[in-house]
């Protein structure tokens, strides 16, 4: 299985109802979870043998995952309640390096702890010298920075945790 | 400063400053409080904090260049997609430099420079303002080495002037420089991308030829540039097998 095929299996699994998908060939082991599946709706992609990228196709902005996802019909799959289910995601639009301030003598454009406004730039993500400011198309606090400073980013990454009643 | 320019968007509106900390933050800047209207250009005779990339300065001497920023709406472009903005603008200025200099060999060095006999004449700075799946708005830094006499050794650079002894108005240049720029940026509006593949493949510095790189653990190697991924990546042969690099990962030593 090569990594177009994975691409692909996760596209499936995404339209898909499944929220947990696991097959073995000889060494290679393979295992998905999707956001529905129980509470840990940020990692979804479980990996054992071999790096995988983050494929998702939701938009860039996102609710949180619905407390009460429809289950599916795998009775083993627990159904737990998402603490913090109210929380917005603001995740990447592109693949590219993240950048928390416009240079590394600047301040960060966003620490936990900060009230963004819609607009206020939150962080840069950088794409082959084309730099890109990210504008916040909500408002509230920031809860979580998810990604270290001059790290690479996928596309639909999470990057901050809003929280919009903060 | 009075411009003479034949184009219906790009340079339309012009803002002329004698220093600006960098025109692109005052471009970002300005769309940001009440929005600039697509294709205006922001000239500065001369940038205190001008920037190449995160970082690094570009070297320019009070009013000897062509620094300045102009403003796009590059609707249709999804973020995905924004290499192309790359390609136009820097097929623009290659153009305009074949104008200039019909005699002498210009090429797209990749990612983000045009060359002119192999040394640096002109740089490209694009920032990106996104909001959502979608650019709102795109500022094109252009950076040209017009009368400056030297640079420093180890920035391979060379000035207009220094290519055929002769003093340039900055002034007469710009409405070619924009007329160059408006028929590229018309291109990716009529959506003409197989046009501006088609372009900036021939036009791209060391395409074709077995030179030598640098991969970023220090490793030397030859390979054949073969062009660039729909991401902007640099794809080369080495030894029959095609490779793809970020910018970060590979340096050029032809």
């Amino acid at each position: 299985m090569d990594f177009k095929d994975i691409q692909t299996l996760i596209k499936l699994i995404h339209k898909s109802n499944l929220t947990e998908f696991k097959m073995k060939d000889g060494d290679f082991e393979l295992s998905i979870r999707t956001k529905k599946y129980g509470k840990n709706k940020v990692e979804r992609i479980v990996q054992t043998s071999q790096p995988i990228m983050h494929m998702p196709a939701a938009p860039v902005m996102q609710e949180a995952a619905p407390t009460a996802a429809p289950v599916p019909s795998s009775p083993a799959t627990p159904v737990q309640v998402e603490e913090q289910s109210n929380l917005i995601e603001v995740k990447s639009p592109i693949v590219g390096t993240f950048y928390r301030s416009s240079a590394p003598d600047k301040p960060a454009y966003a620490k936990v702890g900060d009230v963004i406004a819609v607009g206020d730039t939150v962080c840069i993500v950088e794409a082959m010298k084309l730099f890109n400011e990210i504008e916040s198309e909500v408002s509230g606090k920031i809860v979580k920075v998810l990604i270290e400073d001059a790290q690479p980013v996928e596309y639909d990454q999470v990057l901050f945790l809003v929280d919009p009643q903060g | 400063m009075k411009l003479n320019n034949n184009t219906n968007i790009i340079g339309k509106s012009f803002l002329e400053f004698d220093i600006l900390p960098s025109t692109n933050l005052y471009a970002i800047s300005k769309i940001k409080a009440n929005d600039l209207d697509e294709g205006t250009v922001i000239f500065a005779h001369c940038q205190s904090e001008g920037r190449g990339q995160m970082g690094t300065v570009w070297e320019s001497n009070h009013g000897e260049n062509i620094l300045l920023s102009i403003v796009l709406k590059p609707n249709g472009v999804s973020p995905m997609q924004q290499f192309i903005l790359n390609k136009i603008i820097s097929l623009a200025v290659c153009d305009f430099m074949k104008n200039m200099f019909p005699n002498e060999k210009i090429a797209i060095k990749w990612p983000n420079d045009i060359y002119v006999n192999q040394q640096k004449i002109a740089g490209i700075l694009i920032q990106n303002i996104l909001i959502g799946q979608r650019i709102a708005a795109s500022v094109v830094g252009i950076g040209i080495n017009v009368n400056q006499n030297e640079f420093s050794g180890k920035l391979n650079a060379i000035s207009m002037k220094m290519v055929n002894n002769q003093n340039f108005d900055v002034k007469n240049l710009l409405p070619i420089l924009f007329e160059h720029i408006e028929y590229w940026y018309l291109k990716l509006q009529n959506r003409e991308n197989f046009i501006i593949d088609k372009h900036y493949l021939s036009h791209l510095y060391l395409k074709g030829a077995l030179s030598q790189f640098r991969r970023s653990n220090g490793a030397v190697f030859d390979g054949t540039i073969l062009g660039v991924d729909e991401m902007g990546k640099l794809k080369v042969d080495v030894d029959g097998v095609v490779e793809v690099f970020d910018l970060k990962e590979i340096g050029f030593l032809s």
